[in-house]
C-alpha cells in the first residue's frame, strides 16, 4: 500500500494519475495546510507535496523524479518505465532528473525575471531545454519514442498547466503531446480524486 | 566499455570518481565545454548529440547514452549492482536513496546557485529556502555514519561530498565542521585520490 501525502491541484495530483496508471493499491492523505506551517503527519523534510509512504517497508520518498522512479521500479508490470537492463532505461533517467533539475528551474528562472548564469548552473534558459523537448517529441510521440511512461505524466501536466502562458514557448509538437497525455483515462479517474482545497 | 564525456574540474569530475569506484573499463573523451570563470571554448554542435545543451557530464555505456549527474549515478549503480554502490530496489533505504539523489539536482543545486549569485539576498527564491535546505543537508550528513546509508558508500555519498566540496570552496554553502569532516572522509577513498590525479591529468 503506498499512501501520497497530497494537496489537490499541485505537483501532487500528477501522482494521483501514476497511481492510477500503475493500477498500484495507494490510499491519499491530504495535508491539512500547504503554507502556514507543516502538517505534522506530512513526511516531507521541507513539509511539501508530493511524498509518499510504502507502507510495506515503511519507506518515504520526496522530490517528484524520485517518486516516479521508485513507484515504477515497484510495479514494473504496469510498464511505465524502463527497468534497470532494459531498453530505454539511460534515456528514462536521464529525462525524470532533468525534469527536476534543468526544465523546474529554467521555468523558474523565467518567472522571476533571472538570467540563467551558464555556464555555472546547471540548468539552460527555457528555449533551450523546450527545444531540446521539442525535439524528441517530434519524433515522439512520446519522450521514450512509442512508449508512454511515467517521464509523460511528469513534462505532459506541466505542459497542459502552463497552457498558453507567456512563459511557455508556443509548439503544435507540444500541443499534441499535451493532448495525448491528458487523454488518458487514468488522469480522469486522477482528477475525479484530486479533492478541493 | 563506458565513455565518459570529461571536461577536466567541472561536474564531470565527479563521474571520473564514480567510474574508479565501479571498477569496469572505461574511457574518457575529453570534451570542451565553456567554465564558470569564461574561459574554455564551446564544443562542436555535433556533440548535441550526445548531450542536448553541449554540457558535461555524459555517458554512452555500450550505445546507451546518459546525461545529467544524478541520472547516470542511478544508471550506473543499478546497472553494475556488484559494485555495491545503491540500495537495491526491494531495500527499505531505496526510498531516501532516490529522494536524495533527485534531491540533490532539484533542490540542492538550483538553491547554492541561487544563493551563490545573491538572488536569496532579500527573500527567498522559487527555489527554496537557503536556511532550510542548508539545515535538512545538515542533518542528513551528520546522521552519515560513516556513510549515508552506514557502512555502504553509495553514490549518493558521491554526489553530496562532490556538490559539498565544490560549494564550500565558492562559498556557496558555509564551511561547517560536520561538512568538512565528511567530505575530508570521502576524499581519502583511494578511488577518490585516483580520480583527482587522473582529473588533474
Amino acid at each position: 500500500m503506498i499512501t501520497l501525502f497530497h494537496y489537490p491541484q499541485t505537483r501532487a495530483s500528477r501522482f494521483i494519475f501514476l497511481l492510477e496508471e500503475l493500477g498500484a493499491p495507494y490510499q491519499i492523505h491530504q495535508i491539512t495546510k500547504l503554507t502556514d506551517g507543516k502538517d505534522p503527519a506530512n513526511p516531507h523534510p521541507h513539509g511539501k507535496v508530493p511524498a509518499i509512504r510504502d507502507e510495506e517497508t515503511g519507506d518515504v520518498v520526496y522530490e517528484s523524479p524520485a517518486i516516479a522512479l521508485y513507484l515504477t521500479d515497484k510495479f514494473p508490470k504496469a510498464g511505465l518505465g524502463p527497468t534497470v537492463g532494459e531498453k530505454g532505461r539511460g534515456a528514462y533517467l536521464s529525462w525524470l532528473v532533468y525534469y527536476g533539475s534543468v526544465l523546474e528551474p529554467a521555468f523558474m528562472s523565467k518567472f522571476t525575471n533571472q538570467p540563467v548564469p551558464r555556464p555555472q548552473a546547471g540548468w539552460v534558459e527555457v528555449e533551450e531545454a523546450m527545444g531540446h523537448v521539442i525535439g524528441t517529441l517530434s519524433k515522439g510521440p512520446y519522450l521514450l519514442g512509442e512508449k508512454f511512461s511515467a517521464a509523460d505524466i511528469l513534462y505532459g501536466t506541466t505542459f497542459a498547466m502552463f497552457g498558453k502562458s507567456p512563459v511557455m514557448p508556443q509548439s503544435e509538437v507540444i500541443d499534441l503531446y499535451v493532448k495525448h497525455v491528458t487523454s488518458r483515462p487514468a488522469l480522469a479517474r486522477a482528477q475525479a480524486k484530486d479533492g478541493t482545497r | 566499455m563506458i565513455t565518459l564525456y570529461h571536461a577536466p574540474a567541472s561536474r564531470s569530475s565527479l563521474v571520473l570518481w564514480l567510474l574508479e569506484e565501479l571498477g569496469q573499463p572505461y574511457r574518457i573523451e575529453l570534451t570542451p565545454i565553456v567554465y564558470g570563470n569564461g574561459q574554455g571554448a564551446p564544443a562542436p554542435e555535433s556533440y548535441r548529440a550526445i548531450h542536448p545543451h553541449k554540457k558535461v557530464p555524459a555517458i554512452d555505456h555500450d550505445g546507451v547514452k546518459v546525461f545529467e549527474c544524478a541520472g547516470i549515478a542511478a544508471y550506473i549503480a543499478d546497472r553494475f549492482p556488484q559494485a555495491n554502490l545503491a540500495p537495491k530496489v526491494d531495500d527499505p533505504n531505496r526510498g531516501l536513496y532516490a529522494s536524495l539523489l533527485a534531491y540533490w539536482a532539484g533542490v540542492l543545486g538550483p538553491v547554492a546557485a541561487a544563493h551563490m549569485n545573491g538572488w536569496d539576498k532579500d527573500k527567498p527564491t522559487g527555489f527554496g529556502a537557503f536556511e532550510e535546505v542548508d539545515g535538512y543537508v545538515t542533518g542528513i550528513i551528520e546522521n552519515a555514519k560513516p556513510w549515508i546509508f552506514g557502512e555502504q558508500f553509495t553514490v549518493a555519498d558521491l554526489l553530496y561530498a562532490a556538490a559539498l566540496n565544490f560549494y564550500m570552496m565558492v562559498g556557496a554553502l558555509p564551511k561547517k565542521q560536520v561538512y568538512i569532516d565528511y567530505t575530508a572522509r570521502a576524499n581519502e577513498r583511494p578511488a577518490a585520490k585516483r580520480a583527482q590525479e587522473r582529473d588533474n591529468g
